[in-house]
């Protein structure tokens, strides 16, 4: 890999790694597990790693963004995870940061 | 190895540093999570050894993905808030560590002329190396426990820290000051600790002899050391903290209670002064030795009593100053 390739991918991996929490709760609006959330992020373009993402949702579970409950009923046991009412405002909060910030960062970007 | 026996090892590796709480909870999770992944590979996937390697390869080292479920994969000895002062102070000790253990080893041998010089040159370097350790030791753990308690900088005060201009009066404490410090401090537990026997080493008539009585500064040489320790402590640490602080005060309050309690542990005692410097007072007064004993039994007291001012000043300068910032507060 060169270096520029390499600076590429950092910055890559910088901004995926600051936008991940933002896109997980969104995605969390409806229970998911952990698999199935990375199957999601993958579909739709976004690769993020199993190891980073299933310890992720466990401290967002931990900061009480999350909340988690065993689907006993289907045929093998999977904990989903949840937005609950802190995590939804939180969510809110979160979007209007990051909107404010695309906002300034593209009127930046579209100088001439 | 049984593909479900690596899967159980591999969650068995992750959980076991984990929280007893958590251990039965995250181990079926991962259980599921690598079930799941292996049934998004096909059908075959669970049977296959190499695809179930796979899994766990990209799941990552066990002990890696525990510290990401604690927290803990960006944990470091010192960390980044404290490793530019960590630098600066390891450099300043190192050196007069080095410094002062170079010249009691020449002053050991001044003192105790050595008959196998080779000998006795291999054992100092040794010894300075052994000293170095210790001092870089020393340091990093201060550091360490720094970091593991969070002690901070205080960013929002720093235009109260920032250094004076070289025109001006210095008010607060500046790096020189500390540099000073440390170098005073670990002189002195290198002297008082390290070779009790040499101490304050005089030269007269070309002769060297130490002030104090050695097998008394020995006999102290812990309580040397544990003050030394502390003081040294209180003085990166209240640098670092850069504000007055309660911990920092008290810290401060205790190395110079320390130091007091030496100094008259020290001090107090009749045979303090060296026999062969009294002889050697003896020689230079012209006084027999009652002379010498009446005629300078006042100099351990002054000395006492010039250190406890200091430390009690400065004690009164710590507490001012809390009662200060925290009416500000």
């Amino acid at each position: 890999m060169t270096a520029e390739e390499q600076f590429l991918q950092n910055f890559q991996s910088e901004l995926k790694r600051g936008a991940l929490v933002l896109v997980t709760l969104s995605q969390l609006r409806q229970a998911q597990h952990g698999y199935q959330l990375v199957k999601t992020l993958s579909e739709a373009g976004l690769e993020v790693e199993g190891n980073t993402l299933y310890p992720l949702l466990r401290r967002l579970e931990e900061q009480g963004l999350l909340s988690s409950t065993w689907a006993i009923t289907e045929e093998k046991p999977r904990k989903n995870y949840v937005l609950n009412p802190k995590g939804a405002r939180m969510l809110t909060e979160m979007l209007a940061i990051w909107q404010a910030s695309n906002h300034t960062i593209d009127q930046l970007l579209n100088e001439e | 190895m049984e593909n479900q026996e690596m899967i159980q090892r591999y969650i068995y590796a992750v959980t076991q540093t984990l929280p007893a709480a958590e251990r039965e909870d995250l181990g079926r999770e991962l259980a599921a999570v690598i079930e799941d992944t292996l049934a998004g590979q096909g059908p075959e996937a669970a049977q296959d050894p190499a695809a179930v390697r796979q899994v766990l390869r990209d799941l990552g080292s066990p002990r890696l993905l525990a510290m990401k479920y604690r927290g803990r994969e960006e944990e470091a000895l010192i960390g980044q808030p404290h490793y530019n002062l960590y630098q600066i102070i390891l450099r300043i000790v190192l050196w007069a560590a080095g410094g002062g253990l170079v010249l009691a080893q020449i002053l050991t041998a001044v003192f105790e002329p050595q008959a196998n010089l080779l000998s006795y040159t291999l054992e100092s370097l040794f010894s300075i190396f052994n000293g170095l350790l210790v001092a870089f030791a020393i340091t990093t753990l201060i550091f360490a426990v720094m970091y593991r308690k969070q002690v901070r900088f205080d960013e929002e005060d720093f235009l109260e820290s920032l250094p004076e201009l070289p025109a001006e009066t210095q008010k607060r404490e500046s790096p020189w000051e500390l540099a000073a410090g440390i170098i005073f401090f670990v002189l002195f537990i290198l002297a008082f600790a390290y070779s009790p026997r040499v101490n304050l080493p005089v030269l007269a008539d070309g002769k060297w002899t130490s002030i104090l009585n050695g097998e008394l500064v020995g006999a102290l040489a812990p309580l040397a050391l544990a003050a030394g320790l502390l003081n040294l402590t209180s003085l990166i640490v209240n640098y670092a903290v850069g504000e007055v602080n309660t911990g920092a005060a008290i810290l401060d309050l205790g190395a110079n209670a320390l130091g007091i309690i030496y100094a008259f542990s020290l001090l107090t005692k009749p045979e303090v002064l060296n026999p062969g410097f009294a002889a050697m007072l003896q020689g230079l007064t012209g006084l027999d030795a009652a002379g010498v004993s009446a005629g300078f039994q006042w100099l351990p007291l002054t000395v006492l009593a010039v250190i406890v001012v200091v430390l009690l000043f400065d004690s009164g300068q710590t507490i001012y100053g809390l009662i200060k910032a925290k009416s500000k507060a």
